[in-house]
C-alpha cells in the first residue's frame, strides 16, 4: 500500500506492507532512537513517538492505520522548544535518564505535560463558562495549583505512566520535580507570550 | 517491502453488516480493533502467511457509549481512557481504579474495550473486572442471517481462558451494570504487572453484599493472564457459605478448595508461583472483609 504521512515535519510517500509497523517503517526508511526497541512487540516502552501529539507505540501500530497522521519521533521533538523545557529541568534537579530510555521518558513525560496541559485548560474553560458545580473556593484552589506548576501531577499517575518504560534508571520523587519543574516553564513561557 | 511477503489486503467497513459480509467472502480475515495484542504476538512481522485485516474503527456504532440508569453500554470499539473518562462520573472508586491500572495511557489509548475481551492473553483487567460485575457483552454472529444474543463475559472462555467465540462472532457492545441498589461491594486486586509480568501476576476480582451476618451473593473471578479464566459457581456457594467471624480455619478451608481447583483449570505450563499468590490473595481479601465487619 502507499502510506502518506507527516514524518518530523516532512511530507512521506512510502510503499509498504499494510501491516507493517511503524517501528519497522522508521528503522528501515528512517534511521531513527527506534533502534533501542529490542522487545519485537512486548511494550518495553523504547520505541514510542507522538502521533498527532499523543503518545503511542510504534511496534503497536500498523502502517493502515497510519494515512495522513503526523509522526513525530524523537529526533523531531528534540528540536522543539517544548523538549528543551525538560531538558532544562533535567539539568536543574540535575538528574536525567539513561541514554537507553532518555528519549522514551522525554516522550512520556511530554505526554504527560499535554494531559495535564489539557485538564487545566478545560478547568478554568468550564469556571468560565460557569460550571456550578465547582464552587470558588475549589477553582481558586485548582488554580493556585496550576499557577505553582503542580496541575494534576501526582506520584501515583507518575508511576503508572512510567510503568511503560521497563528501565528503573531514575526515580519516581525525581521524575516527579522534573515534570513540575518543566511545567513551570511552560506556564511561564505562556504567560509571557500572552 | 521484502520479497516474498503479501501485503495483507485491509477491508475498511462502516457498518457492523458490512463487516459480517467482508468476514462471510474472506473467511481467513480477521477482525482487527486496537490491535494491541495482535501485533505484540510474536512473529507477526514479517510473516509470510499473514491473514487479511477487517479494520473495525471506521463503523461509528461501535465507538459509541450510551448511559442509562441501570448500565453503561460501550461499543466494542471504545477506547479504554474514553471508558474511564465516562466511568469517572459513574463507576465506583474500587472500579474506576481497577480499570485505569491497566498500563499506562499510552495503551489505554489504543486498546480498544472489545479487543481486551476477544484476547486469550488475560493482560488487562477488563476481563476479570466485567465478568465479576456480571458485565454482558452482545455477539453478532457470523452468518448470513443477522443473529446477535447477550452473552455474559464470564460465559466468553473457557477454564483456561480460551477465547470461545473467536472467528464465529464479533462482540459488538458490552453493557456493565451500574445500578447499586442492592449494596453490592466491589474489591479488586492485581499482584505484579500483568503487562510486563505476565507469567507471575494475579488478578482477582470479587463482589458481594453482606447480610445476616455472612457473605450473600459472592462472585469470585481470578485470572492469570496466559493461563486461566477462573470463575465457578460452586467455588461462589462455597464463599456465601461463611459467615462473621471468618476464623483462619474457614479460610483455611476455602483457600485449600481454591487451589485445588486452580491446579485443574490452568494450561500446563503455568508457573506454580502464579497458584499460590491467587490463594493467598484470596485469603488477604477475607481477612480484610473480616476485619472490616467487625470493626462496623
Amino acid at each position: 500500500m502507499r502510506l502518506n504521512c507527516n514524518i518530523n515535519g516532512s511530507q512521506y510517500s512510502l510503499v509498504v506492507n499494510s501491516d507493517k509497523p511503524l517501528s519497522e517503517i522508521l528503522k528501515e526508511q528512517i534511521i531513527t532512537f527506534a533502534d533501542n526497541s529490542q522487545c519485537l512487540g512486548a511494550s518495553c516502552g523504547n520505541c514510542i513517538v507522538l502521533i498527532n501529539g499523543s503518545a503511542a507505540l510504534s511496534c503497536l501500530l500498523p502502517a493502515f492505520k497510519l494515512n495522513g497522521a503526523s509522526i513525530l519521533t524523537f529526533e523531531g521533538f528534540q528540536k522543539t522548544r517544548f523538549c528543551h523545557d525538560i531538558e532544562r529541568a533535567y539539568a536543574d534537579i540535575g538528574n536525567q535518564p539513561c541514554p537507553q530510555c532518555y528519549a522514551s521518558k522525554t516522550i512520556i513525560i511530554e505526554s504527560i505535560l499535554n494531559k495535564v496541559d489539557k485538564e487545566n485548560q478545560n478547568r478554568i474553560s468550564n469556571f468560565g463558562q460557569g460550571d456550578m458545580s465547582q464552587t470558588a473556593s475549589s477553582a481558586n484552589e485548582q488554580a493556585a495549583r496550576s499557577r505553582s506548576g503542580m496541575g494534576s501531577i501526582s506520584t501515583e499517575m507518575i508511576a503508572r505512566e512510567m510503568a511503560m518504560s521497563s528501565c528503573q534508571c531514575i526515580e519516581i520523587s525525581d521524575l516527579e520535580k522534573i515534570i513540575n519543574l518543566a511545567y513551570r516553564y511552560r506556564s511561564r513561557r505562556r504567560a509571557r507570550r500572552s | 517491502m521484502p520479497e516474498g511477503l503479501r501485503s495483507p489486503t485491509v477491508f475498511t467497513p462502516k457498518t457492523v453488516s458490512e463487516a459480517i459480509t467482508n468476514k462471510l467472502k474472506n473467511q481467513d480475515a480477521r477482525f482487527w480493533a486496537g490491535g494491541t495484542y495482535i501485533m505484540s504476538r510474536p512473529g507477526f512481522y514479517p510473516n509470510p502467511n499473514q491473514r487479511d485485516i477487517i479494520a473495525l474503527s471506521g463503523i461509528q456504532d461501535l465507538s459509541r457509549i450510551y448511559h442509562a440508569d441501570r448500565y453503561l453500554e460501550a461499543g466494542a470499539m471504545v477506547t479504554i481512557q474514553q471508558l474511564m473518562t465516562m466511568g469517572s462520573f459513574i463507576f465506583s472508586k474500587e472500579l474506576y481504579n481497577a480499570i485505569s491500572s491497566i498500563g499506562s495511557s499510552v495503551i489505554r489509548n489504543q486498546a480498544t474495550l472489545g479487543g481486551s475481551l476477544c484476547t486469550s492473553d488475560k493482560r488487562f483487567t477488563m476481563s476479570c473486572v466485567l465478568a465479576t460485575l456480571n458485565a454482558t457483552a452482545e455477539i453478532r454472529m457470523v452468518s448470513k442471517a443477522a443473529t446477535s444474543r447477550w452473552v455474559p463475559v464470564s460465559k466468553l472462555y473457557d477454564r483456561k481462558g480460551n477465547f470461545l467465540f473467536a472467528d464465529s462472532a464479533l462482540l459488538t457492545k458490552i453493557r456493565i451494570p451500574t445500578d447499586n441498589s442492592n449494596q453490592m461491594q466491589f474489591i479488586s486486586r492485581t499482584l505484579d504487572s500483568p503487562m510486563l509480568n505476565p507469567s507471575e501476576a494475579v488478578i482477582l476480582g470479587l463482589q458481594y453484599s453482606i447480610s445476616q451476618g455472612g457473605i450473600t451473593n459472592p462472585s469470585l473471578c481470578i485470572t492469570l493472564p496466559n493461563s486461566c479464566f477462573y470463575m465457578s459457581q460452586d467455588f461462589d456457594n462455597l464463599l456465601s457459605t461463611l459467615t462473621f467471624p471468618i476464623t483462619a480455619e474457614k479460610i483455611q478451608k476455602v483457600s485449600r478448595r481454591l487451589a485445588t481447583d486452580l491446579h485443574i483449570s490452568v494450561r500446563q505450563n503455568t508457573n506454580k508461583l502464579q497458584i499460590e499468590r491467587a490463594v493467598r490473595l484470596l485469603e488477604v481479601i477475607l481477612n480484610e472483609i473480616n476485619t472490616n465487619y467487625l470493626a462496623g
